[in-house]
């Protein structure tokens, strides 16, 4: 654990530094990604502004939506920036250089990349919370305790869905929509869905872990809450590895050379 | 220009649809995406329109125009890296010497490009929406005018596209012009949400600017019909012209400028 925690801050150093060698591009992407955001935003102030409250939910309560999926998803990429690559490293037989290290394959492929575009979303989503009526000490502590959970539903989920490379070919185009379902669905008020799609919601597409739980969380604590989605957190991930490791076993290697910088 | 001068960009817009076709699968992933976000925004929209209509748009209507601006927004082809990279590098000069206008050849792709793409997305939108929803607020003539509106529309974007591609001749870095124009498309553009939300005041800045006429002036015409096409149309033909004499005058102006090494 220990071990891990090392590796993944010594990788997030090393990569922000090598990426700092190119101040304008990284102030282009991080910064972008925030103008970005508020963008994305510009669609509920014109919406909320025009209809008022859609289903118990006012620009306040989407702007809490926003800073809980950002700063989530920026957790997530930022220090797993590696997440989305994993089929095409894995297609490529990128990942053989992995293998070859003592360190464990999937958390060391995970952390040795960093978005900087995702640096911008939780830069966003922690800075957007000091605008919503919510803003205090204790519920920004819950910000960050909720989000690395929501990060760890985001980013397991994802792995398993990146590991299907191993087992049934190329699955570039399953595990691209993935994020995307989540993270529309996410950025959308929970209660606008019901029935079915609410199921699916805690289920197939886990956006109520990402969104709904955490959200509920900041706003009137409750440590049950906060206990189903640790419980979420870690059985997302836990699948997510054994998904992985499993389909290691399937795994052949190719003979491509490959220079790690 | 002769019917033998226009033939050879026919023949370019024919090789890119056929080529475009026949790797269509490769559009598989962006139709998943397109089919989410109207699964998705069913859900918000049944919910805003749940007591009838807002600015003269029902919950029907909303569908069908956000399926129609989002059908055009994924049908852009981007070319603008790839030319500006062109410039950087000096390979534009192959272009350059052939016996075409490097302008016209560009377009040409572009269009036929966009056009299959753009195909795609509404019959596969439409498809969606037929299914769920048992009704479209659209006519066979609504639908010829909304994509003839459409196509002026993309040829205005073809127009910043090339700006966009072009300002490589000035600027080393040019990726943060694409990155704004494509965020104005996404707000005053009225790709998620019409124009006729916006508060008064930036309802008349979006009038004055070029961006609603991509994407929220097509989709109304697609709505709404004749009254908007006669209405909309000449506005959209205006802004081709202004735009296109624009980058003519600005790539002649830049190919000056283009230092050619040999070797």
């Amino acid at each position: 654990m220990k071990k891990g925690l090392k590796l993944i801050w010594r990788y997030f150093r090393f990569n922000l530094s090598a990426q700092m060698e190119y101040r304008a591009n990284f102030l282009i992407q991080t910064l972008g990604m925030i103008v970005n955001d508020v963008f994305l935003l510009f669609f509920w102030w014109i919406l909320f502004g025009k209809v008022g409250v859609i289903n118990d939910y006012g620009m306040n309560d989407m702007m809490l939506v926003y800073c809980v999926v950002t700063t989530s998803f920026g957790i997530s990429q930022v220090f797993f920036g590696n997440l989305f690559n994993m089929t095409q490293i894995i297609i490529s037989g990128e990942l053989d250089s992995y293998l070859l290290l003592p360190q464990d394959p999937l958390s060391h492929l995970l952390v040795s990349r960093i978005s900087l575009g995702a640096l911008g979303d939780l830069v966003f989503g922690l800075a957007l919370f000091f605008f919503t009526s919510y803003a205090s000490l204790f519920n920004f502590l819950l910000l960050l305790i909720v989000s690395i959970l929501a990060s760890f539903v985001f980013t397991g989920f994802n792995i398993i869905f990146q590991s299907l490379t191993f087992y049934i070919g190329n699955a570039t185009s399953l595990a691209s929509v993935i994020p995307d379902s989540i993270l529309t669905f996410s950025l959308n008020p929970h209660t606008l869905f019901t029935g079915v799609v609410r199921v699916i919601l805690f289920t197939l597409i886990p956006s109520m872990y990402f969104s709904f739980l955490p959200v509920s969380i900041i706003k009137h604590f409750d440590g049950w809450h906060m206990l189903y989605l640790a419980g979420a957190a870690a059985l997302f991930m836990t699948t997510g590895v054994i998904v992985f490791k499993r389909g290691l076993k399937k795994y052949e290697s190719g003979n491509l050379i490959v220079k790690r910088m | 220009m002769g019917m033998k001068r226009i033939k050879k960009y026919l023949t370019v817009f024919k090789i890119t649809v056929v080529n475009d076709l026949m790797y269509s699968r490769n559009f598989l992933g962006q139709l998943l995406f397109f089919g989410l976000f109207l699964f998705v925004y069913s859900f918000l929209w049944r919910v805003v329109f749940k007591d009838g209509q807002i600015e003269g748009f029902t919950f029907v209507k909303m569908m069908w125009y956000f399926m129609f601006t989002e059908s055009i927004m994924l049908a852009k082809f981007a070319f603008h890296g790839e030319m500006a990279q062109d410039i950087k590098t000096g390979d534009i000069a192959y272009h350059l010497n052939k016996p075409y206008s490097y302008l016209l050849f560009m377009y040409a792709k572009y269009l036929s490009s966009s056009l299959v793409r753009m195909g795609m997305n509404l019959i596969f939108g439409s498809l969606i929406l037929f299914v769920t929803l048992h009704e479209a607020p659209v006519t066979p003539v609504n639908l010829i005018l909304g994509v003839l509106s459409a196509i002026t529309g993309l040829t205005i974007n073809f127009t910043f596209y090339f700006l966009i591609g072009m300002s490589a001749f000035w600027f080393e870095e040019n990726t943060a012009f694409s990155f704004i124009y494509s965020k104005f498309l996404f707000t005053v553009g009225g790709l998620f949400i019409p124009v006729e939300f916006f508060p008064e005041w930036l309802k008349q800045l979006s009038d004055k600017l070029p961006f609603m006429y991509i994407l929220n002036a097509p989709a109304k015409v697609y709505i709404e019909g004749i009254d908007e096409f006669l209405r909309v149309f000449p506005i959209q033909l205006m802004q081709v012209g202004i735009w296109a004499g624009l980058i003519g005058i600005l790539f002649f102006a830049g190919t000056k400028k283009l230092a050619i090494n040999g070797g």
